[in-house]
């Protein structure tokens, strides 16, 4: 079932991209190929593609699910630690400007280190500090390039 | 000048003080980050790549060269002690090499692999210093129509050879191919598929797209679907050293795996997993120990390593000389040369001769230091075997998103990459294979421009796709690799059996 989703939403795919090169605004002098031939072929690409994976789906041929270094695989998703993994990487976006990459960053250390069974909490943040602290100084002072310091800007 | 002259000149800038350092230190980083259990070679130089940005282009390809081995290198150790492949050039080594260790030979497997691999590299380093400036000039007279038909190709086996079925192959190719339309076309300036988003128009970060796959995809994968075991870390008896038995049985698997890996990495055929297996079976029919393969087989670690090694070296013929990548690694030292504005094709070795040559030189640089670096300090990289998987997995997490953001410095960036992390879940959850996303990524946009330059001499007339000889044969060949993978898989499937990946 899940995997007709995901078909499905291939196929969706296929289909924006068709509408978006249908209306696209094409600029005059184009010559005789222009940029619509690419993505139409692309896009009927896609929708066959996704045709042909929802007949294998139906045909019972699932896909194998991805073996990993870590462990078996189980049948069942674990949604609280996908959970917390997904919301963990979700702040950084909203962090990384604002707040600066050492704060971002041992958020998302902290969070993901707790989703994958770091349970002392003190020593998950203190891991999680030194990892940013290291990481923003080598790059920002060992090597140029420049990280946003954020509100530490100043303290850095 | 004729390329023993110009490698000469390599050679003097490669070895400059300065240079050397960075060929440590990329060495150093490149083990480092290619030991951890998760992390591929294609991974490890993605992330990395953000150190090279500061530094001038010549620095910044021997540190690149020396990551690239450095990663290999580190990938065979934690295959061979912790069974965990990164990627499926180290299948074979992982299969062999941890019997090995199981039964106390790991310093052997270690020594074989290392040694293999720079024996391999050493010589495919120098066929290839000869090999890709000749390709270069003929390839300079290669059409528009050619080189379309020659993308088609790679497209087509890289998506079908890699994973179980060839359908998903091209499911992963058509996002990939997608993801590579999205900005203004270069020729026109239409814009496609930016939904009124200016940071769009500039197209998709590549190394965006390659971290968050990767690294993200797999994080919340494994958070989601994979049960909590440990790992059966080996522990490692003694120095990494090779008896003359080991000597003996291992000479001749090395050249084998180096004749087997470097042609084929000519080819689009797709990454390291053909030659390694090929090489695999090779051996296996060969040894006078056939039962020894599956329970720790000398042979079945040189030689596959020494494909892989070769092989990756080779991928750097049409690399270099064509710009066409044929493996995720491929691509993305494609998009490292972009980052210092390397064009990279048949005019390089015309207009940046000193850049490739450099490069040439720091592969043989970069090789050499590794067999010094790290046969001796083989036991500080499996220290970091024993990270705890949550500091590991916090860590990888935290960096990609680093490299995801520092390409550009653009928040717009890390929404992408948080999109493409969702989508790598879904890949590895169906069983869709990864690298056919990148090649199409990264390609697409170089088939477009090809194609519609063969179009407009023609005048739109489609048949001018077919007109030269070189597009007549490669369409043939198209057509024979849309058959092979069925004999391919059978080939597979009765030489390895495969013991619970």
């Amino acid at each position: 079932m899940g995997e007709l989703a995901f078909a499905g939403s291939l196929l969706l795919l296929g289909i924006i991209i068709l509408v978006d090169t249908k209306n696209m605004v094409v600029p005059p002098g184009s010559g005789s190929v222009g940029p619509q031939v690419f993505p139409t072929i692309i896009g009927i690409f896609i929708v066959a593609v996704a045709f042909f994976l929802s007949v294998e789906v139906l045909r019972g041929n699932y896909g194998q699910p991805e073996g990993t270094e870590f462990g078996e695989i189980e049948t069942k998703t674990d949604f609280k630690t996908l959970g917390t993994v997904g919301a963990s990487i979700l702040t950084y976006p909203f962090l990384i400007e604002s707040a600066g990459f050492v704060i971002a960053s041992t958020v998302v250390f902290f969070g993901v280190g707790f989703a994958y069974g770091a349970r002392k909490p003190i020593k998950n943040l203190s891991i999680a500090l030194a990892f940013a602290l290291v990481v923003y100084l080598t790059f920002t002072k060992g090597l140029s390039v420049e990280l946003p310091a954020g509100i530490l800007k100043g303290i850095l | 000048m004729n390329n023993v002259e110009s490698l000469l000149h390599g050679f003097a800038s490669a070895l400059t003080l300065s240079n050397l350092m960075f060929g440590l230190l990329g060495t150093f980083l490149g083990t480092l980050v290619g030991v951890l259990p998760g992390i591929g070679p294609a991974l490890a130089i993605a992330l990395l790549l953000p150190i090279t940005y500061s530094v001038n282009p010549a620095s910044a390809l021997i540190m690149f060269a020396a990551i690239y081995y450095g990663a290999m290198y580190g990938g065979s150790t934690t295959s061979i002690l912790l069974n965990t492949p990164g990627e499926s050039g180290s299948v074979i080594t992982a299969l062999e090499g941890h019997q090995m260790a199981k039964r106390g030979r790991a310093g052997a497997a270690l020594a074989t692999a290392a040694i293999g691999s720079f024996v391999a590299g050493t010589i495919a380093t120098g066929i290839l210093a000869f090999a890709a400036p000749s390709l270069a000039n003929v390839a300079i007279s290669v059409t528009a129509a050619d080189y379309f038909a020659l993308m088609l190709v790679a497209f087509m086996t890289v998506g079908s050879l890699l994973g179980s079925s060839m359908i998903r192959g091209m499911v992963s190719l058509s996002v990939g191919l997608a993801l590579g339309l999205v900005g203004s076309d270069l020729q026109s300036g239409a814009v496609r598929l930016t939904f009124g988003n200016l940071h769009a128009i500039d197209g998709i970060e590549t190394v965006t797209v390659i971290v968050s796959i990767f690294a993200l995809g797999e994080a919340l994968y494994i958070a989601g679907r994979a049960k909590e075991s440990g790992w059966s870390l080996i522990q490692m008896q003694g120095k990494a050293l090779m008896t003359k038995e080991d000597w003996r049985r291992s000479w001749r698997p090395w050249l084998r795996g180096t004749g087997i890996g470097f042609p084929l990495g000519i080819m689009p055929a797709g990454g390291s997993e053909v030659p390694t297996f090929l090489s695999y079976s090779v051996e296996k029919n060969l040894s006078k120990n056939k039962d020894e393969f599956g329970k720790g087989a000398i042979e079945g670690v040189a030689g596959p390593e020494a494909a892989n090694n070769a092989n990756a070296a080779g991928a750097l013929v049409p690399l270099l000389a064509l710009g066409l990548p044929t493996s995720a690694t491929a691509a993305v030292i494609l998009v490292a040369f972009q980052t210092y504005n390397i064009q990279t094709g048949p005019l390089l070795f015309a207009t940046n001769p000193d850049v490739v040559w450099t490069l040439i030189a720091a592969l043989f640089v970069g090789n050499t230091l590794l067999l010094i670096l790290n046969l001796p300090f083989v036991k500080i990289w499996v220290k970091l075997l024993k990270i705890p998987k949550p500091y590991l997995f916090a860590g990888i997490t935290t960096f990609a998103l680093m490299g995801a953001y520092v390409a550009n410095n653009a928040i717009f960036d890390l929404w992408i990459a948080l999109g493409v992390a969702v989508v790598g879940y879904f890949f590895r959850r169906f069983g869709v294979p990864i690298t056919p996303l990148i090649i199409g990524l990264i390609l697409g946009p170089m088939a477009e421009l090809q194609m519609r330059r063969a179009l407009q001499i023609s005048g739109g007339d489609p048949a001018a796709l077919f007109a030269t000889p070189l597009s007549k044969v490669l369409y043939s060949v198209l057509a024979l690799v849309v058959f092979t993978p069925f004999i391919w898989r059978a080939i597979k499937k009765r030489s390895i059996k495969y013991p619970g990946k």
